[in-house]
């Protein structure tokens, strides 16, 4: 999520300003030209991080990637040839990087989930100042030429300019287009800041008068972007795009146009040799030669050079697209008393229903499409049936849409599965910003944004509010009801199940299982048996066994944990990998009316069922992403 | 696509007050998903193939007419062939839930599915009629 180191100078008004510029560039006096941004894609190597999930990336002035992780949260130097060349511990505070941007005398500036950002010097020799904070600083550019910094504030949809004394100077609003979930900054040689807007697939540019050109929209065409994040300088006013959910990067030109991409989605789990999976960011290190790729849902860091003259295969050129943008979310939800299973598919905005009373689920609709109106998404998240309602009900939250829409499904009893498109049609809506208001107590509140979501069996809608860190209840006409906070002990809520009437919430932030009454008065905090609270665990999907235990899946050790109402845990699947007792950050958990466990294994683009004591583990799986496929009878034959 | 009272009355239209009789030739009459409104549609009788042609509508609550402060929505398509309209229709409204849909224009045969969102405050609700296209 870095731009602007690197470009050069932006609106350069004097040779003062371009030699200054030159020298603070790593890319600066004596740079040598580079790769034609146009000729990038030739897989050079791919490396996993030594320790944690990478989630930020800068290029290093004296060369090669300063790369920052999560879980532990560390600084990595990355050579140029691929090797790990140092680690070291972030300073306290910074427990989940966002964003990474080199500025001038070696020095880093970092962003945190938590909301600050923080100057700091990997020499060790200046001490860590934090200058500034924010709701989510997902993005930082550094502006050579002026010596100010800009962060993209994630939570609350604006840009905010760090000018040289640090004063804060707000940027909001560009010719009426306000952003969502702004991502990633850039500055390029032509003096125009990029801001990619991950909400709406597209990018902004905005020259040097302040003119703002829209480029992009949702889609796999070329040009068109599917939650696009970091962004990167790439000369003659061009720059690379990590398009994430398209699984490439693109060179986009500054009219817009898209001119290359290289990167496709892995076929087969963590292949990589250029193909690519959910790349968050990209930049080039400081001679222009060599683009570093990050991706935090593998762990690992890619590097492309330039494209071999002659032959070599081009793997965009050669992969027959099917569905490129079709993976199973985080969500899921099971009808109680009925067959119907329901997926987020936030890579294609939409929701996928499927029949789940066969051996493999069988897809009957699918909900949505990018847009704001009713019945479209902007990244869909949790999900849930409401209980007793026939035709059965669907609650969805639309996160970027800040709002949850209700889906009833017309199915009738006894139907065979077939596909239906017209099978689930929108009823309802509530825009949660309106119903909660944004002013409490004369203080802007940011704009909720909806994530997991549990329905109590008298059918009150439990929904997380992950801005507010609050938790809004809502009856089944979407109505008001009430809310409880979560803050300031729970910091990453992710998971929710109502079970009697207590509702559990998972801290992803701090590895605890809290279970709240329904006045929303904590009654107990449980880490995992043997987990110190700083360690791997990173508790997420939560259900009830019905027994008064519970069902857990834990993103940071990949595991499926049975947690009795002892304590006792029994741990049931463990990764990371792609085996049959296998899980890859695994999300939702649900029990079905039988007792049936349900898991979405999301990492591996997969759910799994199994029984209690997971006996009989069976894998069902989306599109295109599926394993090594077996040779047919006549290829064995041959 | 909102436009005032004024533009309404110079298209013609029905009085805004009333709404027609759910028997009368091109008029579907429909309830909202959770039955909050009522919704009656009047179609050109017999509805033209591949031509624009106007579709106004009545939205009640509890019988009522709409606040002011409410606003609706028009779309139509076709789910099985997982297309809208191709050009999207201006909606004309007015007063109470009155509404004229101008430049509708079923381009294929077959079921389309029109739709109507009523918002009051933070809430939508949509009603929705299939009809059948020539």
């Amino acid at each position: 999520m870095l731009g602007g180191e690197g470009s050069g100078a932006t609106v350069l008004k004097s040779s003062l300003f371009v030699s200054l510029a030159l020298l603070l560039s790593p890319g600066g006096a004596g740079e040598a030209q580079g790769v034609d941004p146009l000729r990038l894609g030739k897989p050079l190597t791919s490396t996993s991080c030594p320790e944690g999930i990478p989630r930020a990336i800068c290029a290093a002035v004296d060369g090669g990637f300063w790369v920052a992780s999560e879980n532990p949260p560390r600084l990595h130097r990355l050579g140029v040839d691929g090797r790990w060349q140092e680690t070291l511990p972030l300073p306290a505070g910074l427990t989940r990087p966002t964003a990474l941007a080199a500025i001038d005398r070696g020095r880093l500036v970092i962003g945190d989930v938590g909301g600050k950002v923080h100057e700091i010097d990997p020499t060790g020799v200046a001490p860590d100042r934090v200058i500034g904070a924010f709701g989510n600083p997902a993005a930082i550019c550094f502006d050579p030429a002026t010596a100010s910094i800009t962060i993209a504030d994630g939570q609350f949809d604006r840009l905010v300019r760090l000018l040289p004394d640090r004063l804060p100077l707000l940027l909001d609003e560009w010719a009426g287009q306000r952003v969502r979930f702004p991502h990633g900054l850039a500055v390029s040689d032509d003096g125009a800041l990029w801001i990619s807007d991950r909400g709406k697939h597209r990018l902004l540019r905005v020259d040097g008068d302040g003119e703002v050109s829209v480029h992009g929209d949702f889609g796999s065409a070329p040009g068109l972007l599917a939650a696009p994040m970091g962004i990167f300088p790439a000369g003659s006013g061009r720059v690379l795009v990590a398009d994430r959910d398209n699984h490439r990067i693109q060179v986009i030109g500054p009219d817009g146009r898209a001119l290359h991409s290289f990167g496709v989605h892995a076929l087969v789990p963590r292949e990589a040799g250029g193909r690519l999976h959910y790349p968050t960011d990209v930049v080039l290190d400081s001679n222009r030669a060599i683009a570093a790729v990050i991706e935090p849902s593998e762990r690992r860091v890619q590097l492309f050079g330039e494209l071999d003259s002659e032959g070599g295969e081009d793997i965009a050129a050669t992969w027959e697209r099917v569905d490129p943008i079709s993976h199973y979310g985080e969500h899921w939800a099971l009808e109680m008393g009925g067959d119907l299973l329901a997926i987020s598919e936030p890579d294609a905005e939409r929701v996928v229903i499927l029949d789940r009373s066969r051996e493999i689920p069988i897809v009957l609709s699918e909900i949505g499409g990018p847009g704001a109106e009713g019945g479209r998404f902007r990244q869909p998240a949790g999900l849930a049936f409401l209980p007793g309602e026939n035709p059965p009900r669907l609650v969805v939250a639309d996160r970027g849409n800040s709002r949850l829409q209700i889906f009833q499904i017309d199915r009738e009893t006894g139907d065979p599965p077939r596909f239906d498109p017209a099978l689930a049609s929108f009823v309802r809506s509530v825009d949660l910003a309106l119903l909660c208001g944004t002013l409490e107590g004369g203080k802007t509140r940011p704009r909720p944004v909806p994530g997991a979501i549990a329905v109590s069996s008298g059918g009150t809608i439990h929904l997380i509010d992950e801005a507010n860190d609050t938790v809004l209840l809502l009856d089944r006409k979407l109505r008001w009801v009430g809310k409880f906070d979560l803050a300031p002990l729970v910091r990453d809520a992710v998971g929710i199940a109502s079970v009697g009437d207590d509702t559990i919430i998972t801290d992803f932030a701090s590895g605890r299982i809290y279970r709240f009454d329904d006045r929303g008065r904590i009654l107990s905090a449980q880490l995992r048996k043997g987990a110190s609270g700083f360690g791997r665990e990173r508790p997420w999907g939560v259900a009830g066994d019905g027994e008064g235990g519970l069902w857990v899946t834990d993103a940071g050790t990949d595991a499926l944990v049975h947690i009795d109402s002892n304590g006792e845990e029994t741990i049931l699947l463990v990764g990371p990998g792609t085996g049959s007792r296998q899980l890859f950050r695994p999300r939702a958990v649900a029990v079905d009316g039988s007792g049936e466990v349900w898991v979405l294994d999301h990492g591996n683009h997969r759910g799994a069922r199994l029984d209690r004591a997971a006996s009989s583990v069976r894998w069902f799986g989306s599109r295109p992403y599926l394993p090594p496929r077996e040779p047919v009878a006549s290829e064995q034959e041959s | 696509m909102r436009i005032s009272l004024l533009l309404l009355v110079l298209t013609g239209c029905s009085a805004p007050g009333g709404h027609p009789d759910a028997g009368d030739p091109g008029v579907h009459h429909v309830t909202s998903g959770d039955g909050t409104y009522e919704l009656w549609l009047l179609f050109p009788d017999p509805i033209p193939a591949n031509e624009e042609m106007q579709i106004e509508g009545w939205v009640r609550r509890s019988g009522a007419p709409l606040p002011p402060e409410a606003r609706l929505q028009f779309d139509a398509g076709m789910p099985q062939h997982r297309h809208g309209l191709p050009v999207p229709a201006t909606l004309l409204t007015d007063v109470g839930g009155h509404f004229v849909a101008q430049g509708v224009r079923f381009h294929m045969g077959g079921r389309w599915l029109l739709v109507v969102d009523v918002t009051e405050g933070p809430h939508t609700e949509r009603a929705q009629v299939w009809v059948e296209a020539p």
